[in-house]
């Protein structure tokens, strides 16, 4: 197709097709110095390599066998852990207290996951205790 | 001259369906034989395959148009072709991950839809390269000019080539868990010039609009930095579609891009040496 332009029609395609390659070599520019920015404002300001477990519980609901509650575990540090074993307990009044347990495979540092705890009855947040036991280094 | 190279073109029809079948299987058999995509089938929100298989089917068409064997082919032909190449997609893959005991049994149909559906799209890619480019009809290849926008597909393809292959993987995470911001820091500057040095090989293989003279600069602008661009672009998309990313902050999601746009750059620089 090339081929067959004469060559005043090709140049001028030629200085658009030109432009354009500025254009998205400017903005891939942009992108990857912002990129970089980003990546050594993190390296030099965010320092400490710990996590930080923290559990909101959001709702819950009754399932054909069982009673669950669904929260989330927050890892509001800047170290990323695995294998984290989390146990909640519920107490109600009259019934003997119950355990659940989960284990999540990764928690990235300043991320959550959404984690579900089967219990056999009904329970209320506010007797509800969720501890992490145990996590491992990756 | 041209009507000739269509007209024995179409007598191999069957020969470009098989070169399609083998592209197909060189791109997803890694992804067939790996269980997070298996678990992805069931797992993944049947939207985000939807999107995957919707948004690649433009893409497809495009790349069909670049670097099919003609340039002149009708934009119904490259519809025809893409969708060929999504029945192959279809096709090969469902085919293969029967025989390897991968669909599960009839009593499941949506885990068996979702575990094809969400192969479709690599293998798709596959046999449209595979239609393309392995076998005889590069002779008009020579006489083809290279566009920018060319060059940009093509780099697409390749990225999109590896980043599938490696997004789905448990270790992608793992790795970039373990990588501090330093480790990221250096794999930056690390893609880009491995980048640039496939770009430099590239300017020697001739009908490309860098050549050997152009200044460094120009070419690392215009292709390595616009390249490394577009991967971490794929990546950051591909991360997404497979919910590797789901939850996590931004930061963290920088992170795991960066280390998938490893990968993607390289694939990305390869396949303009490649194709």
């Amino acid at each position: 197709m090339a081929q067959m332009q004469d060559p005043v029609s090709r140049t001028t395609a030629d200085s658009a097709a030109a432009r354009l390659e500025w254009i998205v070599a400017a903005v891939s520019a942009v992108i990857v110095l912002a990129l970089t920015g980003f990546i050594l404002y993190e390296a030099l300001v965010k320092t400490g390599s710990e996590p930080d477990l923290r559990f909101t519980v959001q709702r819950g609901f009754a399932m054909s066998d069982g009673y669950v509650i669904r929260a989330m575990v927050h890892n509001d540090g800047r170290a990323t852990v695995s294998n984290v074993d989390i146990a909640a307990e519920a107490r109600q009044p009259d019934v003997s207290p119950e355990t659940a347990s989960v284990t999540i495979d990764y928690l990235p540092a300043e991320s959550s996951t959404e984690i579900g705890l089967i219990f056999s009855f009904e329970v209320d947040p506010a007797h509800l205790q969720i501890r992490a036991l145990g996590y491992t280094y990756p | 001259m041209m009507m000739t190279a269509r007209t024995t073109a179409r007598k191999f029809m069957p020969m470009g369906l098989l070169r399609g079948v083998g592209g197909a299987l060189l791109f997803s058999l890694p992804m067939l034989m790996t269980m997070e995509m298996w678990e992805l089938g069931i797992t993944l929100d049947r939207w985000r395959i939807l999107i995957l298989l919707i948004t690649g089917f433009p893409l497809l068409l495009l790349l069909s148009r670049e670097i099919g064997f003609e340039r002149t082919e009708s934009w119904y032909e490259n519809i025809r072709d893409v969708t060929i190449s999504y029945g192959i997609g279809i096709a090969t893959s469902a085919a293969i991950m029967a025989v390897l005991a991968i669909l599960g049994g009839p009593s499941s149909p949506d885990i068996a839809t979702g575990k094809i559906a969400i192969q479709t799209f690599p293998a798709a890619l596959g046999a449209m390269l595979g239609r393309s480019q392995f076998g005889g009809e590069k002779m008009n290849s020579g006489e083809k000019q290279e566009t920018f926008s060319g060059e940009m597909l093509i780099m697409a393809a390749g990225a999109l080539f590896l980043s599938l292959n490696i997004a789905p993987t448990e270790e992608i995470r793992v790795i970039s868990f373990r990588m501090n911001a330093w480790h990221a820091l250096i794999l930056i500057p690390l893609s880009l010039t491995i980048m640039h040095a496939f770009v430099f090989a590239a300017s020697f293989a001739g009908g490309s609009d860098v050549s050997p003279e152009t200044p460094w600069w120009s070419a690392f602008l215009r292709f390595t930095v616009s390249g490394y661009a577009l991967a971490l672009a794929i990546s950051i998309a591909v991360l997404w579609v497979m919910g590797q990313i789901d939850g996590m902050s931004f930061e963290r999601a920088l992170r795991v891009t960066v280390v998938l746009g490893f990968p993607a750059a390289i694939g990305a620089a390869a396949a303009r040496l490649i194709l």
